[in-house]
């Protein structure tokens, strides 16, 4: 007879009863989890479905192909030249540096995605893995409306950094 | 909770209990829950490609931080009055007025910044083109970075 459940949790134990006695592995004697501990009340379900189902593949997505990955690259490498051409050039051109903001809040876009893809990713925070994307998509808008009014109203983003660099 | 084995007595059977699937599963998920996760990032021995992979995103991300706070602060400030606290001749007029070892502390991990990312960043295009995909290549390149980024922020600062 084992003595093992089929899911490993608990066996020996003469009645159902307060939810912290679950928490306990069988023929253990460690101490309990504080019914403080955030997970004593745990609600979100690891398992979707039964254990017999099996896991989903994620949905397909138009972003996630290829053609994206190509993109990204091309602003790295679009980013080299003209990161050379500000140093040389700063304050020259508005066309310059239109160019370099845009490439650069773009570059940063996508760097940001990735770091909150990876840290903040919604199949495991299912709130704040939704509201992530918004926000680095109003916080690109502002930077490059902050961007343009540097230009309209100040010297620019180049003309800028070679000032305060050699201030 | 005491613990009850086969070996008290022999043949013995142990109480259980009768769970309902739906039982079963939310006992599962409470547990999963609980679960601990090995120690990894804590005790991974530092490496020149971990290390460098990890700099890379730290000094993107610092980078990006600092250009979405100016900008998005210039557009506010321009915006509520604050104007002239963010304008290019006031900021530079105050930058101007800093001590050489404030500007030097300031300017620095912006340059060390600002030249790994760009280093580092070109040796992952080398990658994406198939140079460097080996061990040796890896460190080679690693180390090569690490050396121009030192020079780099040198030069910078000495600007």
């Amino acid at each position: 007879m084992s003595f093992r459940t089929g899911l490993g949790l608990r066996a020996s134990t003469s009645a159902p009863s307060s939810s912290s006695r679950l928490l306990i592995r069988p023929f253990q004697t460690t101490t309990r989890l504080p019914a403080s501990h955030p997970s004593a009340s745990a609600s979100s379900s690891y398992i979707k479905g039964t254990v017999n189902d099996p896991t989903t593949y994620p949905p397909p997505n138009a972003t996630h192909g290829h053609q994206h990955w190509a993109v990204e690259r091309a602003i790295s490498v679009a980013l080299l030249p003209l990161t050379a051409v500000a140093f040389a050039k700063h304050g020259a051109s508005g066309v310059l540096d239109a160019a370099l903001g845009l490439s650069l809040v773009a570059h940063s876009h996508i760097g940001f995605d990735s770091i909150f893809n990876d840290y903040l990713h919604k199949r495991k925070f299912p709130i704040a893995g939704r509201i992530w994307p918004w926000g680095i998509r109003v916080a690109a808008v502002g930077a490059i409306a902050g961007l343009y009014e540097m230009q309209t109203n100040d010297v620019g983003l180049t003309e800028l950094c070679a000032k305060l660099w050699t201030a | 909770m005491v613990a009850r084995g086969a070996a008290t007595k022999p043949n013995s059977k142990p109480a259980t209990t009768s769970l309902t699937p739906d039982d079963s599963l939310r006992i599962l998920n409470e547990q999963r829950s609980v679960r601990p996760s090995s120690p990894h990032f804590t005790i991974y021995q530092p490496q020149l490609t971990w290390l460098g992979s990890i700099a890379n995103r730290i000094t993107g991300t610092g980078l990006s931080v600092g250009m979405y706070a100016y900008a998005i602060a210039y557009f506010g400030a321009l915006h509520t009055g604050y104007g002239e606290l963010v304008s290019s001749g006031y900021l530079t007029s105050l930058v101007a007025s800093f001590p050489f070892w404030l500007k030097l502390s300031l300017k620095a991990p912006i340059a060390a910044a600002f030249n790994f990312h760009t280093w580092n960043g070109i040796r992952h295009l080398a990658w994406d083109m198939g140079y460097f995909i080996s061990v040796k290549g890896c460190y080679q390149s690693g180390y090569a970075v690490l050396g121009v980024t030192a020079l780099g922020t040198v030069g910078l600062c000495m600007l």
